[in-house]
């Protein structure tokens, strides 16, 4: 308009070469100010790699170049937020309670654009993909209706975490209109979890394996950017309905988006399980099935035990040079190679040592000729040729990482989320018997088809590039179109926002990049090798293998506790969202509330988490142990804390288990679940989402007693 | 067309209040007939004087509320009377008021403004007593600049958040590597001490470097300093405030403050004198409007404070806050005519029915003078 028209006339001039260098100093900041959060985590990992586990790092170069990438993917993320996402959903927010919108009153559009807005950020930014990682080992037979879910089911699963998302932000602009406090809202939800959880505990065992996915459903729904995204609607919003006094400033929507995907799932599991729509319940014939009673309370001990022998022989097959075939066997090629070297040397190759085994407790002596010394052997001791030591390859660059599928997964914007199961060869869309892990008899036995009982079907690996894609552009083109064709409110700087969303997009889509090449082979590698702690195990991608460090497999575990708690610590640290929220909670108090005190805060909380969830699958203690006691804690000192810190509180725990601290986690997890026995990987995003509340309460308890001891003093003086 | 109404006797009226009381004082000035309650929400500073634990876990900033209202000479000292009751001012740490007189002030007949005879006594405000210094900062400075003042024996500075800008807006698309965020630091200080404290705030923030800023002070007329700003540790039987206003009460007055600061603080670089502070009040969906006006009129930099006007009063189904931004920049005297007319053409060209304009006289001012 004539605005920009006047306003071009006196634009500055300015030459390349300053033009170069502002955006020099400008990215150089930038990057710098990622380094600062990055780097401690990194350099933990490395150190933890090198000198208290003393491995090498597998494929260097790969790892490096993948960090550089995730730097400045940050930066460019980081900085997409500040100039587009940010004032966006602000502009939105501010604009959606003054106008109508095609003539209805703004109360109902608001409600239905918070609705429409959380059920598309699930779909735009799954982390089912997550789930499912975190489920891969899950037993069929031990763990029925989680195994459906996981798998036939992922599809309406990602729909209900979605509906459930959806509610939680209709309810939470429902909250910013009313003045309604997040508290009872807390009460309510929390006591209602538990309850189900409990019921779901001791009920059915089919049931009880869900509560892991359930609960991770809620850390993980809330991912970099529909975080913030939220943030700033709520901010928006807020600064138009709060009145000047109340705190509430626009949190809390991401703690009612954590607690109802909870619920969503739950209620998915217990619809699944009340109408027998789960794992073969429904096609069977055998009699198992047909008497396992209301409830499975007849659930036959057949099945159930099978699952225990799976779990058994898993725990056999990993723990330990003892008890393993594989560090006790060579295979063929080897074979040869060192009965060839025996014949012409006499000896063994080097890197082959002799191991005995002693079956029975009995010794065979053989006094020797000439004096009082005997030989003594072990009565049917076997003697067995076994590989020494480890060997890591050489390799700087993982030859079989591919970084054009990596980055764009061949275009594929619509991989297999929603396509019938790999299982299902003639595309009926259910898994017929002999398509199956297992299939069962005529005469009601069980025939194993398949041993690995992986999870198949839908997958969302999406690329680097289809991923940022996905996760931005939809959004903010719906929150756009409901700016500009629904408000007609045109935003100031048209220009800095496309390339804010621009820089969003890069940022996010480098961002996937160096994380698939750098931080998730490291945080594989460490989090595989992390378990060495404890237990004998092949190093990643290595050959051989290595003794425990620690004979007490409990020392051992605590070591992994420990590397879990500094692990979660740095992680979290780095993790864009929190990053965002803590600029967020600083920009409401007008810097009072210093961002570094959130994230410290909140950091701790993580690492405390994360320590307690590798405890929970070092020691395979049950999931309500560690998650009741907490949010009985919390439902206290939510009580006890002030309206701002249990919003700020609460809705860190939405923002913690973000893109790195999940893949680190995730796969320490899994190695050591593999050693220990657990079923499946579930509940350390949940625990990681406990301790951040209940961390900055507490500081925030604390950091609180000071002024009300001054207000005190005032009172005095004013007696006085 | 300009059918802007032109009072010379207004004054600004600000009040910073911690959060607690705002919306009590609000009513209460509300009650009294004052309108237009503009209320920016900001920090206070505190000097932490705590042990280990308030170290390790600094306490955060009080949230407070900075709050300006545009009153008539004749309703100041009855406004400024009712503020103090309802927010308890007098006591240590409740907040502070204080009143500025306005050079000139116009307005539109629809802008909300306290009504109010033109005769008043008027008899304190020729007394200067004190000075407002407000220092346009980088975001993240502010906190090193507070403390500066703080040292120097401000009591309590208080930071508001807001927007700013001035050639950064002339470049094209490379003014977003610079965001227009800026942190504004005020503090109103007695006359005696006001220049240490001005300059020690222009050394904390290296005012007088190219990129880092403006700071300027304005005269107020009367004032009431009450201003938490200590975090005081437990080993200590009363707050520094506490002790700093027994001294006072002791020397009756503020005096002595000035004799026991030794130091001399000059600054080396000369200070703009005798500017015109223009102030314009719009709301905030038309901010950028006016603030590209007052761009192009020629001014060299502009800054803005975000805030709501506390007129709750026609609350009914749909309670919403409004949003009104002030634009202000600082002028030569001969030019604020001209630039004051450039801008409300635009604002008539524009359709804006509710705005206001006021100027304050800035006998000082600091900024970086190229060269």
């Amino acid at each position: 308009m004539s605005t920009e028209q006047s306003s071009d006339s006196n634009k500055l001039q300015l030459s390349l070469q300053q033009k170069l260098g502002i955006i020099l100093s400008f990215s150089k900041d930038k990057i710098v100010e990622q380094i600062q959060c990055v780097w401690f985590i990194i350099l933990y990992l490395i150190v933890f790699q090198v000198l208290v586990l003393g491995l090498p790092i597998v494929y260097s170069l790969m790892i490096a170049a993948g960090i550089m990438i995730v730097i400045v993917g940050l930066a460019f993320f980081m900085e997409g937020l500040r100039l587009g996402l940010m004032p966006l959903g602000e502009s939105l927010g501010s604009t959606l309670p003054r106008k109508k919108i095609l003539g209805i009153p703004c109360l109902p559009t608001s409600l239905a654009f918070g609705f429409v807005l959380g059920a598309f950020a699930t779909f735009a930014e799954p982390a089912i993909g997550v789930l499912r990682a975190a489920g891969a080992g899950v037993d069929p037979t031990a763990a029925p209706l989680l195994w459906t879910i996981l798998n036939t089911g992922a599809g309406l699963l990602v729909n209900c975490v979605g509906v459930g998302v959806g509610i939680a932000v209709l309810l939470g602009v429902l909250r910013f209109y009313k003045g309604w406090s997040l508290k009872p809202f807390i009460y309510v939800g929390v006591v209602t979890l538990s309850c189900i959880t409990l019921y779901m505990q001791f009920s059915d065992d089919r049931l009880k394996h869900v509560l892991g996915l359930a609960w991770d459903c809620g850390a993980v729904t809330t991912g970099p950017v529909t975080v913030p995204l939220v943030l700033a609607l709520g901010i928006g919003v807020c600064r138009i309905v709060s009145t000047g006094g109340s705190s509430n400033t626009g949190f809390g929507v991401v703690t009612l988006a954590s607690l109802f995907p909870i619920l969503a799932v739950m209620c998915y599991a217990l619809f699944l399980f009340n109408t027998d729509n789960y794992y073969f319940a429904s096609e069977s014939t055998a009699s198992w099935h047909k008497n396992a009673g209301k409830y499975g309370t007849n659930y036959p001990t057949d099945l159930q035990k099978f699952g225990d022998i799976k779990a058994k022989s898993r725990i056999e097959s990993a723990s330990g040079v003892g008890e393993t075939e594989l560090s006790w066997s060579l295979s063929v090629e080897e074979r040869k190679m060192v009965e060839n070297y025996l014949n012409q040397n006499n000896a063994l190759p080097e890197g082959y040592a002799l191991r005995t085994k002693v079956a029975e407790g009995a010794i065979v002596p053989a006094v020797l000729s000439g004096g009082d010394r005997e030989n003594v052997q072990v009565r049917g001791a076997k003697t067995y040729v076994v590989r020494e030591g480890y060997k890591a390859p050489d390799a700087l660059w993982n030859p079989d990482a591919d970084v054009a599928t990596a980055f764009t997964n061949k275009f594929d914007f619509f991989p297999n989320t929603f396509k019938p199961l790999e299982s299902d060869k003639n595309n009926n869309g259910k898994v017929d018997p002999g398509e199956d892990f297992y299939s069962i008899e005529p005469d009601g036995s069980i025939n194993y088809s398949k041993q690995d009982g992986l999870l198949t079907g839908p997958d969302q690996d999406r690329g680097a590039l289809e991923g940022a894609i996905w996760a931005i552009v939809p959004l903010c083109s719906i929150l756009l179109f409901v700016l500009i064709v629904g408000l007609r409110q045109k935003p100031k700087h048209m220009d800095e926002l496309v390339i804010g969303i621009a820089c969003a997009v890069i940022g996010m889509c480098l961002f996937n990049l160096g994380i698939a090449l750098g931080l998730t082979p490291l945080g594989e590698q460490l989090g595989g090798n992390v378990v060495s702690s404890f237990a004998s195990i092949q190093p990643w991608q290595s050959e051989g293998f290595i003794d425990p460090i620690f004979q007490s497999s409990t020392v051992g575990k605590c070591l992994a506790i420990l590397f879990g708690f500094i692990l979660g610590y740095g992680a979290t640290l780095a993790e864009p969202a929190l990053n965002a929220l803590g600029s967020t909670v600083e920009k409401i108090t007008v810097g009072a509330f210093k961002k570094n005190l959130l994230m410290q805060a909140v950091a701790t909380g993580v690492a405390l988490g994360i320590a307690t969830g590798v405890a929970k699958i070092a020691f395979n203690l049950e999931l309500w142990y560690l998650l009741i006691p907490p949010y009985t804690l919390l439902l206290i000192l939510t009580f006890i804390s002030s309206e701002d810190f249990v919003n700020f509180g609460w809705d860190s725990a939405g923002v913690t288990t973000g893109p790195i601290t999940v893949p680190l986690v995730l796969a320490m997890g899994l190695g050591i679940g593999a050693k220990t026995g657990a079923i499946d990987g579930f509940g350390v995003l949940s625990l990681a989402s406990v301790g951040p509340i209940i961390t900055v309460l507490t500081v925030g308890l604390l950091v609180r007693k000071k002024p009300k001891g001054n207000q005190s003093s005032e009172q005095l003086a004013e007696a006085a | 067309m300009n059918n802007l109404e032109v009072k010379n006797d207004i004054s600004l009226v600000n009040l910073i209040l911690p959060k607690d009381s705002l919306d009590k004082v609000s009513k209460e000035l509300q009650k009294a007939g004052a309108k237009g309650i503009f209320q920016v929400s900001a920090r206070g500073s505190i000097l932490n004087e705590g042990g280990f634990l308030a170290k390790m876990f600094p306490p955060p900033a009080p949230e407070q509320c900075l709050v300006q209202v545009l009153v008539p000479e004749s309703q100041n000292e009855r406004i400024s009377k009712i503020a103090i009751e309802a927010g308890r001012l007098d006591r240590v740490g409740s907040g502070a008021i204080f009143s500025i007189p306005c050079s000139e002030a116009q307005h539109s007949s629809s802008f909300p403004l306290t009504e109010g005879e033109g005769e008043g006594e008027g008899g304190n405000s020729t007394e200067i007593t004190m000075e407002a210094i407000c220092c346009i900062c980088e975001k993240g400075v502010a906190e090193d600049i507070a403390q500066a003042a703080l040292a120097a024996g401000a009591p309590g500075p208080t930071v508001t958040f807001g927007e700013g800008g001035g050639i950064r807006d002339k470049i094209p698309v490379l003014r977003m590597t610079k965001g227009p965020e800026k942190e504004f630091v005020w503090c109103v200080v007695d006359r005696s001490e006001s220049s240490d404290v001005f300059t020690s705030m222009a050394r904390a923030g290296r005012i007088t470097e190219p990129g880092r800023g403006f700071m300027y002070s304005i005269p107020v007329s009367n004032g009431l300093i009450n201003v938490s700003s200590t975090v005081a540790s437990s080993s200590h039987g009363a707050s520094m405030e506490q002790i700093i206003s027994a001294l006072d009460e002791v020397k009756g007055g503020k005096d002595w403050r000035s004799s026991v600061e030794t130091k001399s603080t000059s600054l080396s670089t000369s200070f703009l004198k005798d500017l015109v502070g223009l102030y314009c009040v719009v709301p905030r969906d038309h901010y950028s409007d006016v603030y590209d006006a007052i761009l192009d009129a020629g001014a060299p930099g502009v800054s803005t404070n975000f805030g709501v006007m506390a007129d709750r009063a026609s609350t009914g189904e749909d309670m919403c806050n409004e949003e009104w931004a002030i634009v202000y920049t600082s002028l030569a005297p001969t030019s604020v005519k001209n630039v004051m007319e450039k801008v409300s053409t635009k604002i008539d060209a524009l359709g804006i029915n509710r705005f206001a304009f006021y100027t304050l006289p800035i006998p000082k001012a600091l900024t970086y003078l190229g060269g």
